[in-house]
């Protein structure tokens, strides 16, 4: 059996989702698994929607055109529901992880598995911030890492270890443990 | 030391076989999509990983200009630049390759203005098709880093001494993460050869001007020679692959990537990163019993005739995908195809796609379209045909 994994991300500019693909890139490659993370460049700039993609597979991906068809969308922003379609091509049953509150209402018409991270809360209370601005993405990759289930925490742990100084890399730690805390697999 | 593999860019791929070749001089000037190549080389340099020189020019033309003069010192030289960038650095360009100085460098393709636009096609890559630039294209970033390091090997042979350009298409190549395995930097040093053994074409002891005036008829004969260098180089290139396949496990032996066209009579030819999604084609056709194979032209120049005559010889349709296209003639690659076809005297059924350029994607499913309309013979074969995101337009 292959395992083939589609991630389509929305956000907008500023709020690293190229970083966050690329370093869940690392974390699955070190498991053994193939990845790519292919960002999405225009007229970029802060605040405008951008996209990001994730692949991941057990075998070689050779392909890298854009993801049409995703099996999980990310949303960073959910205003960004009022500007765009972030569910489009999602497939039959597709999980849709999205930074928002218990009251934000997401409407979907189909039987897509919405999941609600408060992200923006998550990341404040584990400190992190950058120039004040909670670092949204990563709460949101705890709940995907969670739902994958296909990278340990010891493995998360080391990938963010490697890449941050003692203190921050404990932050953002604690704030993927705290989403993943939010997803229930089910 | 074990080998390491990290989730790079194709720029950041670059940058790391620069840093495993222990390039000495990188003369370069940004512009996107190429920029992150020179950053990264720039960091190394900055942290004391990398022992060269970033000569900071005022623009791609001055940064071919310092490259010359200092390859041509017999110093190891490497730059990168892109679109607009190559087109500026351009009378340069010809020049270091009639000088024959073994310069290495990394060309993003990127489609050119106006309007302007930053994503890929090959038009300014194909600009340099005759220069005598020894060009390859590569679909991925781990044949980015693997052939930047071979690229030295072969372009200092004594035997080559031509520039040699790596080229690959902006963004879904140049800024797409993925993992790539690199050799240890023993293993690099001990493939390679010294910089020091490169002949100096210029020596500060010995003052002699080069370039100047020549009589016509000898001129002439310089021409030649470098004509017979670039096709004898398939030689060199088939070596260097075949033993850097033996320390690393990718081999590079053959100037082309064959993908199931044993049995096929259809054949998809292209190259760079719509490779991928053309090998996909092949699989999907084939478990619908189709017999369907996919080349990809790693070694653009010099041109891989050989490989084509024999793929010729066993299939009955070749579709050929140009992502740039020889205005007011067709595409480039399919004329490069087409003129080997001829002179080898094989009479088959082939098929002139335009597809990709300025930026659009080129997905699996066209190449699928491409292949049933061909078959239904709805496509014409004596014209271009360009498609649009799965539309003929």
């Amino acid at each position: 059996m292959t395992y083939k994994v589609e991630i389509r991300w929305h956000g907008r500019g500023g709020h690293g989702l190229v970083s966050t693909s690329n370093l869940l890139c690392e974390m699955v490659v070190r498991k053994g698994y193939y990845a790519q993370s292919i960002p999405i460049f225009g007229a970029e700039r802060r605040g405008a929607p951008t996209q990001v993609f994730t692949r991941i597979s057990d075998s070689p991906i050779r392909k890298r055109s854009e993801i049409k068809n995703p099996d999980i969308v990310i949303v960073t922003d959910p205003s960004l529901f009022n500007i765009i379609d972030p569910l489009h091509g999602l497939v039959d049953k597709g999980i849709v992880i999205v930074n928002a509150n218990e009251s934000t209402e997401i409407s979907s018409e189909n039987n897509f598995k919405i999941i609600k991270v408060n992200a923006v809360e998550i990341s404040l209370e584990s400190g992190l911030t950058v120039g004040g601005i909670p670092v949204v993405t990563i709460p949101l990759m705890g709940a995907l890492l969670k739902i994958l289930g296909i990278v340990d925490l010891k493995t998360v742990e080391e990938v963010i270890r490697e890449r941050w100084r003692p203190e921050i890399a404990e932050r953002n730690i604690k704030a993927l443990k705290m989403a993943s805390e939010v997803v229930e697999i089910g | 030391m074990s080998r390491t593999k990290l989730v790079l860019t194709g720029n950041y791929a670059s940058a790391y076989a620069v840093l495993h070749s222990k390039v000495e001089i990188v003369p370069a000037y940004p512009i996107t999509p190429q920029t992150t190549i020179v950053e990264k080389i720039d960091e190394f340099i900055e942290t004391g990983m990398l022992d060269a020189t970033m000569v900071r020019v005022e623009s791609e033309h001055s940064a071919m200009a310092v490259a010359i003069g200092a390859s041509a010192v017999g110093v190891r030289t490497y730059t990168a630049t892109s679109s607009h960038g190559l087109l500026y650095m351009y009378e340069n360009l010809w020049w270091a390759a009639n000088a024959r100085l073994p310069i290495v460098a990394t060309f993003v393709t990127r489609t050119l203005g106006p309007p302007w636009n930053i994503w890929s096609d090959h038009q300014d890559f194909m600009t340099l098709r005759d220069s005598g630039w020894i060009l390859f294209m590569v679909k991925d970033a781990q044949e980015a880093y693997d052939l930047t390091i071979q690229a030295f090997k072969i372009a200092e042979n004594p035997d080559v001494r031509l520039p040699v350009g790596i080229a690959y298409d902006a963004f879904v190549i140049s800024h797409t993460a993925e993992p790539v395995e690199l050799l240890t930097q023993e293993e690099a040093d001990k493939f390679l050869p010294s910089p020091r053994a490169i002949q100096p074409l210029l020596d500060v002891d010995k003052p002699y001007s080069i370039g100047n005036l020549p009589r016509a008829d000898y001129h002439y004969i310089l021409r030649k020679n470098l004509w017979e260098n670039i096709l004898d180089a398939k030689k060199a290139i088939r070596e260097v692959g075949r033993e850097y396949g033996e320390l690393s496990g990718r081999d590079y032996s053959s100037l082309v990537e064959e993908y199931k066209c044993e049995d096929a009579d259809t054949v998809f030819i292209s190259m760079g990163a719509m490779a991928g999604e053309g090998m996909d084609a092949v699989d999907k056709l084939r478990d619908k019993g189709y017999k369907v194979g996919h080349l990809t032209i790693r070694t653009y120049r010099p041109f891989p005739d050989h490989e084509i005559k024999t793929i010729a010889e066993n299939a009955k349709r070749l579709i050929v995908f140009s992502r740039a296209l020889s205005n007011g003639k067709g595409g480039i690659l399919y004329d490069d195809i087409a003129s080997t076809l001829y002179r080898e005297g094989q009479r088959i059924e082939t098929y002139d796609i335009i597809a990709g350029l300025a930026g659009t994607e080129v997905s699996e499913e066209d190449f699928m379209k491409i292949y049933y309309d061909t078959r239904s013979g709805k496509l014409d074969t004596g014209k271009s045909i360009f498609i649009r995101r799965g539309e003929y337009v």
